[in-house]
């Protein structure tokens, strides 16, 4: 049986699997008997929990993206890469996970299938939008989850659950049959209580980094991936080296929000001091496109976000309002009835707000502003890290653009950093009930953290970090693009650290 | 009142001369008219006395008119004929068009699924889709880097710059065609921008265009095409997404384009330059290309533009044309009414003459246009754009000059063949095969006589078969019929044809076999055989039989040959010939079959030459072919108005009808039932008021002058001049002006008589002169037909020939 150590709550430890879910809501399908691997795959197993909106292809398991929109009669004609990849490394898939429907939301709670919860009285956030396969994790039920990351979706309900969350460089891991929410930002996500079995499946011996994946042409090809590896530490097998002493980690100055929460910016800072005694250096950084990078987000994920979702008609799949005034004839608009029927609130909310910042009127004003802003948040990045972006040519940065405050290493500026430290997200989980009478966009602030990660599309990392008196919430590491490896091996070390 | 001379007027009227002033400025009051006999056998005329009427509308104008007017009134709102709509004073028209073609390629834009290729409607619908075409959620856009290459080759036809670098944008719309909700196009970076398309008057451009236009490319963007719309009963709507992203090329124009001919023009031409380059799948007319036209007007002389509308989705050159001139004429009119043009979007259905709005502004969709997030840009080597620009095949105006300057075909023929789905092609396939079979090619063969002829087959032969009224009724879709007739069929046709081993009518018989199915894929030589139908002529006297045979019951017709035979009109009947041959033909044992059209002509002709002419002379009525009916005859036509006067004092009478109709030599002058004596008479009137007209000239100035002795002040004037050169037709009114007055005048009238008959240069004694007047006078005077005055010159006197 399965183990329950992680629970929550202690008083479910004592109730039968079928009522935890009942109670947590974590899971939209699970067939009584898991999907076994194909034979062909490794004889080693372990078992998978994939978020609703990565697609599969079982009949037992339908693909609904937590929208009523699909439903559960939606069984997706192909199978995301992903899956097939880990099915074929010996991924025993328990069930799709709840969700914030395709991805939209904070805390998982505007889902066609009611909210998620991390405890039995349905009292905390787990966390959105892979809140499902966060709680899958923390509630033991399964080895490893999927999750997709657009804004933090993974990193944010990992760190209310007190799990690990590992966001991928953008191009590492396959798209395909991901169900988009915005192209430019959506990656896979990995969660698991441990690192180590992310590790494995991103630079292990059949390390997912190297394949490519033709059908998703943000794929970085063979050729990019190699050329990307070869300027960095941990892949080919190198000796993983954990050492933190000689390490460089940035604290981003402008993280110092103040919406942060005391208590976790006290964990945050007594997290720093840890890693210093351990040998590693602390820099204060700067990010100065910091405070406009969660504008910026929320203009662009919206504006893909209305584009993708537009093939929502209930023409071709899922549900449809057949009532006689929906499918008025010429000159009537056929699906308004279905789409505004099948789309949660939130999910039209960006929408609306999407079609709007992409309109002719506005476009120029939002979305090619937040373009705008998406490359000087890159830009921030690439000056504060000391390995080169391979993506992107080398640029030169104005010192005098640099905030006051900021130490200068020497002449040639400040100095350069190996990953960024922060927390993950700003409060720890709040109560639902807070969460349901806030305004919608005040949830979006839980997002400021991980959102610039998600703009650069650069490597991230939550893991659990103690906070006093009592509870958890998430460390965040962020890496230069394709330094997955090493980000991965210092995550590593740095539990094993804050441990101690 | 100054009377007009009526020679004079109608000298300015007929030929624009102006008079030159005669010797002697005066002119006096008329002289008395004519006489009154004269004035009695006239007075069926409806026209009033010349003296008081300076210019009469000749009666035969008059008809005419009356023609024309009823024709108007009867059709008073006759259709304007396009060429004579090209503009419009005062106002300037401006146009812009955007084409669709869809892209001959093997796949679709962003998935390997392959394309339905226009060829192909027989494809289930729903079997040629991928996820993304179906837009599968989670399915990713592939862009099929193949697709590139009929898209720079239509670029390079239409002379774009190539973009190294180009992106995809996302347009939005919901159309139950348009699964993503959103079309991949290319709205920023197009792949290829600065083209041009020189249109020549070939083409079809309007002629105030003169001898070229060019019509400058915006840019040329490639697109997703949609799924296809079949309409069921009962509003439902059957999707096929077998088209659905299929690539397709829009090519853009600057609004340079200012007459409506011109932008069909300009249509017609992108497809044929398209379709040379392999670029395209089909035209227009099959639905592989589309237009939208953007139309606008301003009043000549202002700068700015007008506000623009456009039409979409035109499907035909005429559509294109059609729709800008109604466009136009309704913006104009809105205009001149004092209204506005608003920005809007109009639709046209074929055969309409307006067209009509579809969405204003405030429908307008917002498209809401986002570069493609999951499509990096398209980058284009230089190496490649020049490897296909080098592969290209020779574009359409240089592929024109081959067929004219090589193979001798009409610009006309060139261009049909250009424009006709796949036609060019089976040309040559025939063409190739038919040379293989002569063992010629068209450059060695100077009149590239097999060449023309396999164009005209390929052309106008195989047009027939789709005109067939049993074809159009069973096929849903336009057939093609290249496909029916395979091109070696064709060829051992022409080939049996041009050998004259067949008649043409056997080719033409075997040609619907073939194409109805009856006969098999290079049968035609056994089909020859088995239904013997090789050319086997018939015999000279069967010829003979047959040509007798079909002159027997078109006796009338030998008429025109015999008016021929005598002069009284001047191009042979060809047109008559052709139909008696055509009636042998006919007429010919199984409908012609072992007869050659060229040797039916040559024995049809001989024998109405030898045999039904010299019949048909001899035929005449005895005693009109007397002795003394001959020299009337040999008058010629200058008798012609004393017959005329004969005929006014008795139109019964048959002889002056026939010795009329022999005389006369403007056909529609004749005698006919059509045209009965008395209409003859008046057209008479008409013609002789402008002869009597000199006569009183020269009779004026005779009185000038006449204390002269010197003849030449009577004979060496302008008037005199006037009446030589009028000729013949003066003669009766000398009879008539010697009779009733006996002055000097009189004198030199036989002086003047002998000039018109005999010319300036044969000199006669005055003597001579006056006795040979006298004879006319007398025969005048007496009129019997048979005694007509027969003068023999000195010369002949002398001779002593007798006649």
């Amino acid at each position: 049986m399965l183990s329950q150590r992680g629970l929550r709550s202690p008083r479910l430890r004592n109730v039968s699997l079928s009522s935890q879910r009942r109670l947590l809501n974590h899971f939209i399908t699970h067939p009584a008997e898991p999907i076994p691997p194909p034979p062909s795959s490794t004889p080693n197993t372990f078992t998978l929990a994939v978020k609703d909106n990565i697609a599969t292809t079982s009949p037992d398991l339908p693909t609904t993206c937590a929208s009523g929109i699909l439903s559960k009669s939606y069984k997706s004609p192909i199978e995301a890469t992903i899956i097939t990849q880990l099915r074929m490394r010996g991924a025993v898939i328990t069930g799709k996970t709840n969700l914030d429907e395709f991805g939209m939301g904070s805390h998982s709670i505007y889902s066609h299938y009611g909210p998620v919860s991390q405890d039995d009285i349905s009292e905390t956030s787990a966390g959105g939008s892979s809140g499902g396969s966060a709680v899958a994790v923390a509630n033991g039920e399964v080895e490893l989850a999927l999750g997709t990351d657009t804004g933090g979706s993974v990193r944010l309900p990992a760190a209310y659950t007190g799990i690990v969350g590992y966001k991928p460089s953008y191009g590492m891991i396959s798209r395909y049959g991901v169900i988009p929410y915005a192209n430019s930002l959506d990656t896979v996500g990995f969660l698991s209580r441990k690192i180590n079995p992310i590790k494995d499946l991103i630079v292990g011996e059949r390390g997912l980094w190297k394949e490519h994946d033709s059908n998703d042409p943000t794929s970085l090809t063979v050729a990019a991936r190699k050329r990307c590896a070869a300027q960095r530490k941990g892949y080919h097998g190198q000796g993983q080296s954990s050492e933190l002493k000689g390490l460089k980690f940035g604290i981003p100055l402008e993280y110092n929000i103040a919406e942060l929460d005391p208590t976790i910016r006290d964990a945050w800072a007594a997290a720093a001091k840890k890693l210093q005694d351990a040998g590693a250096r602390i820099v204060p950084v700067s990010l100065p496109t910091t405070k406009h990078a969660l504008a910026a987000y929320y203009v662009i994920a919206p504006a893909e976000a209305s584009s993708n979702l537009a093939k929502y008609d209930g023409i071709r799949y899922g549900v449809r309002d057949t009532d006689a005034s929906s499918d008025a004839s010429a000159g009537g608009v056929l699906y308004a009835s279905t789409r505004g029927k099948g789309f949660g609130e939130e999910v039209k909310r960006r929408i609306l707000l999407g079609s709007y910042t992409l309109s002719s009127e506005a476009m120029d004003n939002y979305f090619i502003k937040a373009q705008r802003v998406r490359r000087l948040v890159r830009r921030d990045f690439n000056r504060v890290f000391a390995l080169e972006n391979p993506l992107q040519e080398r640029e030169t940065f104005e010192l005098s653009d640099l905030p006051e405050g900021v130490e200068m290493e020497d002449k040639w500026g400040p100095e350069e950093v190996d990953f960024l430290l922060c927390p993950t997200a700003p409060t720890m989980a709040p109560k639902l009930k807070e969460v349901m009478e806030q305004q919608p966009v005040d949830a979006y602030m839980n997002d400021v953290f991980t959102v610039p990660a998600s703009l650069a599309g650069l490597p991230a990392i939550s893991v659990p970090m103690k906070v006093t008196p009592e509870g958890a919430a998430g460390l965040q590491l962020i890496g230069q693009y394709w330094d997955d490896a090493r980000l991965l091996d210092v995550a590593d070390a740095v539990v094993t650290e804050l441990k101690l | 009142m100054v009377r007009i001379p009526t020679a004079q007027l109608s000298r300015f009227l007929f030929t624009g001369q102006l008079p030159r002033r005669g010797c002697l400025q005066l002119r006096r009051c008329p002289i008395s008219p004519l006489i009154s006999h004269t004035r009695q056998a006239f007075s069926t005329a409806p026209t009033t006395p010349p003296s008081t009427e300076p210019a009469v509308v000749p009666l035969r104008k008059q008809l005419k008119d009356q023609a024309k007017a009823a024709k108007l009134a009867g059709a008073p709102k006759k259709k304007i004929k396009k060429t004579d709509n090209q503009t419009v004073p005062g106002w300037d028209l401006t146009v812009g068009i955007e084409i669709h073609a869809q892209l001959n390629t093997p796949s679709k834009l962003f998935s390997p699924a392959s394309a339905p290729s226009s060829g192909e409607d027989a494809i289930p619908p729903n079997t040629r889709v991928a996820p993304f075409d179906l837009a599968i959620p989670g399915s990713q856009p592939l862009f099929q880097p193949t697709t590139l290459i009929p898209a720079i080759r239509a670029a390079l036809a239409l002379n774009c710059q190539i973009q190294p670098i180009s992106k995809f944008d996302r347009k939005h719309y919901f159309h139950w065609d348009q699964p993503s909700g959103y079309q991949i196009t290319q709205y920023y970076h197009p792949f290829a921008r600065s083209g041009k398309v020189t249109l020549l008057p070939r083409d079809g451009i309007a002629a105030e265009d003169g001898d070229v236009v060019e019509v400058g490319i915006k840019q040329v963007q490639m697109e997703q095409d949609t799924a296809k719309t079949l309409a069921q009963p009962n509003s439902t709507h059957f999707l096929d997404f077998n088209r659905v992203g299929v690539p397709l090329v829009e090519i853009i124009t600057e609004p340079c384009i200012h007459r409506p001919a011109t932008a069909a023009a300009f249509v017609r031409k992108v497809q044929m330059l398209l379709k040379s380059v392999d670029a395209c799948t089909s035209g227009l007319e099959q639905g592989g290309l589309r237009a939208d036209v953007n139309v606008s007007v301003k009043r000549t002389g202002e700068t700015q533009l007008g506000t623009r509308t456009e039409i979409k989705n035109l499907s035909s050159f005429k559509a294109v044309e059609d729709a800008i001139i109604a466009e136009r004429d309704r913006q104009i009119s809105v205009l001149e009414a004092g209204g506005k043009i608003e920005g809007e979007t109009r639709g046209w259905s074929l055969g309409s003459t307006e067209t009509r709005r579809l969405r204003g502004k405030e429908g307008e969709v917002d498209y809401r246009y986002m570069p493609d997030p999951d499509l990096g840009p398209v980058v284009i080597s230089e190496d490649l754009v020049k490897t296909l620009g080098r592969t290209m095949e020779a574009l359409p105006d240089e592929e024109v000059e081959v067929l004219m300057r090589k193979y001798g075909l009409s610009e006309r023929d060139a261009m049909a063949l250009m424009l006709m789905e796949g036609r060019l092609e089976y040309f040559y396939g025939v063409l190739e095969e038919l040379e293989r079979m002569l063992g010629v090619t068209a450059a060695e063969d100077g009149e590239q006589k097999h060449a023309s002829l396999a164009a005209n087959w390929c052309l106008h032969e195989l047009g027939k078969l789709s005109e067939a009224e049993d074809i159009v009724e069973t096929a849903t879709e336009v057939v093609d019929i290249t496909s029916q007739v395979p091109e070696q069929d064709l060829a051992a046709i022409l080939f049996y044809l041009h050998e004259k081993k067949i008649t043409a009518k056997v080719a033409k018989d075997l040609l619907w076999d073939v194409f109805r199915g009856t006969v098999v894929t290079g049968g035609i030589t056994e089909q020859i055989d088995s239904q013997d139908l090789w050319y086997k002529e018939i015999s000279e006297a069967e010829y003979i039989s047959i040509a007798d045979e079909v002159i027997a019951s078109q006796e009338k017709v030998l008429q025109d040959f015999l008016k021929f035979k005598q002069g009284k009109s001047k191009a042979y009947p060809q047109g008559k010939l052709g139909f008696l041959v055509g009636k042998m033909m006919r007429a010919g044992p199984e409908q012609g079959k072992g007869m050659d059209p060229s040797s039916a002509e040559r024995v049809m002709r001989s024998r109405i030459e030898e045999v039904y002419i010299p019949r048909l002379e001899s035929s005449a009525p005895s005693t009109w072919s007397t002795t003394a009916f001959k020299p009337l005859i040999s008058q010629g036509p200058k008798i012609l108005p004393a017959v005329v006067v004969k005929l006014a004092l008795n139109p019964e009478d048959a002889a002056a009808v026939h010795l009329y109709n022999h005389l006369e030599k403007d056909s529609t002058f004749l005698i006919s039932s059509a045209l009965p004596v008395a209409a003859v008479l008046e057209l008479n009137v008409d013609r002789n008021r402008a002869v009597r007209n000199a006569p009183m000239d020269w009779a004026e100035h005779c009185d000038m002058v006449k204390l002269h002795s010197s003849s030449i002040a009577y004979t060496q004037c302008e008037e005199f001049d006037e009446l030589v050169a009028l000729g013949p037709p003066v003669i009766p009114q000398l009879m008539l002006r010697y009779k009733s007055r006996d002055d000097l005048v009189a004198l030199f009238a036989y002086e003047l008589l002998h000039c018109i008959l005999w010319g300036h240069e044969t000199r006669e004694w005055t003597v001579d002169m006056k006795m040979q007047f006298d004879m006319w006078v007398e025969w005048f005077e007496k009129g019997a037909w048979d005694e007509a005055p027969h003068y023999r010159s000195r010369e002949q006197r002398k001779d002593g020939r007798h006649v």
